[in-house]
This record gives C-alpha cells, sequence and structure tokens, in this order.
C-alpha cells in the first residue's frame, strides 16, 4: 500500500503535465481519484493511530485508581495522567492537522483546476500535489 | 493487513480495479518496487485502473470530497474523547469505590 500510494501520487503528478481538453479532463480525474485514495488511506491510519495512542488507558488509569494510598492521591495522579495524554493526543492533532491542511490545498487546487481552464491552475495543482506527497511521506514511510 | 488488502479495502471500486490491483500485485509481489520495466508496469496498471473508474472531477465533487475527510477527522476525534471519557468516568467510579469517605 505505501510505496503503491506513493507510487499513484507521483504518477498524479507526472500526468498532470498534458494539454488539450481530453488530456487535461484525464489529468485531473487521475488527481482526484489519487488525492481521494490518499485521503482514504489517512483516515485509515488516523483511526489506529488515535486508537493506539489510548490504547493503554484503561490499563493504566486502573493501576492508578489500584496504587492509590487515597482519594485525594488517585485525583492527582489521574489528573497527571489525564494531562499528559492531552498533551499526547494534541500533539498528534497538531501534526495530522499539518497533512490535513496539505490535503486541503490539494482538493483546492483541483477544484480551481476544474473550474478554470488555463495551464496556471494546473501547474498550482501540481505544486498542491506535490506538497501533499512531501506531507504524508514521512507516514507512508512508517517513521511516524 | 497486507498492502494489498489494504489498497483494496480503500479503494471502493470493485471489479475492473480488482482486476488492476490483481496485476499489480503480481508485478510487485510483495510490496517492493523494483526497477525501471516494473515501475512502467505499475504506471501502465494505475493508468488503465484510473481509466475504469468513475469519477465526477466537478468542482461540487471535487469540494465534496474534501468535506468527507475533514467530517471524518472529526469524527475520528469525537469517538477518541469519548472512549478516553468513559475510561475517566469508569475509573473516577473505581477510585470513588475503593474511598467511599474521601479520605
Amino acid at each position: 500500500m505505501r510505496p503503491l500510494l506513493l507510487l499513484a501520487l507521483a504518477l498524479a503528478i507526472e500526468t498532470s503535465g498534458g494539454c488539450g481538453a481530453s488530456q487535461r479532463t484525464t489529468t485531473l480525474k487521475t488527481a482526484l481519484i489519487t488525492v481521494d485514495t490518499a485521503r482514504d488511506a489517512f483516515l485509515a491510519f488516523d483511526v489506529a493511530a488515535q486508537a493506539n495512542l489510548i490504547s493503554g488507558d484503561q490499563t493504566a488509569e486502573a493501576a492508578i485508581v489500584s496504587g492509590a494510598t487515597s482519594a485525594a492521591d488517585g485525583q492527582t495522579k489521574l489528573a497527571a495522567y489525564r494531562a499528559a495524554r492531552a498533551t499526547k493526543l494534541a500533539a498528534y492533532h497538531a501534526d495530522r492537522d499539518k497533512i490535513a491542511t496539505a490535503f486541503n490545498s490539494a482538493y483546492h487546487a483541483i477544484a480551481a483546476a476544474a473550474t478554470v481552464n488555463d495551464d496556471a491552475s494546473i501547474t498550482g495543482m501540481q505544486a498542491a500535489l506535490a506538497q501533499l506527497t512531501a506531507a504524508i511521506t514521512p507516514y507512508l514511510g512508517g517513521s511516524k | 493487513m497486507s498492502a494489498i488488502d489494504t489498497l483494496k479495502s480503500v479503494l471502493r471500486y470493485a471489479e475492473p480495479a480488482l482486476a488492476t490491483i490483481e496485476t499489480i500485485q503480481k508485478i510487485t509481489g510483495t510490496g517492493g518496487l523494483v526497477g525501471e520495466e516494473a515501475f512502467a508496469a505499475i504506471s501502465a496498471a494505475i493508468k488503465s485502473f484510473v481509466d475504469g473508474v468513475e469519477s465526477d472531477a466537478s468542482p461540487t465533487t471535487i469540494l465534496a470530497d474534501l468535506a468527507n475527510l475533514t467530517k471524518s477527522l472529526a469524527s475520528d476525534d469525537a469517538a477518541t474523547a469519548t472512549t478516553t471519557a468513559a475510561v475517566d468516568a469508569t475509573e473516577d467510579a473505581a477510585l470513588a469505590a475503593k474511598f467511599p469517605t474521601g479520605g
């Protein structure tokens, strides 16, 4: 999936350089299908990533309660754990939102190219797809 | 889930798409890409796949696809918040049960 998705994105960029009405239609279609595919893969990743981030939650909180020496002790430790969890989730969301922004740019660039029939819009779409590829590459490569 | 299984699951265009994916699977073997020849073959397979997919690249459809992404991410976040809130409520109750007088 990962190399294929990257290949598909690369292909969309590669095939975006044509001209003529038919070629333009094919280019836009290819770009949209590619970005939709990348979006679906990204959403699957997001579900798994968030589940992974909170997977030990129940066990960790139960351990805190089990080891608490008083209500106040338990409350303090639970609050600290939950604050750390919130920080971890916020960091993930901030990272993820960079990719969401790249998707946003890509979709708007494709929409612009589908609306305005000029070379500049195709160039802009190519740039947006390249930025999207750059944004998701660390995730697809498994380094995130 | 294997790479090809994942690709199948995220691509929702059944018959012609699956045939193309089978071709890609045969070419890539374990999923690794090897050499110019394989790259060209895979590119051709993907192009063939794209040609076989019905897709309306109108601005309305494109922006609807973006809205789907935004909505799905919000849904993921809501699910995470619901899960963590349930855990927190359970463990708050467990703590209260362990120290019923608050001591």
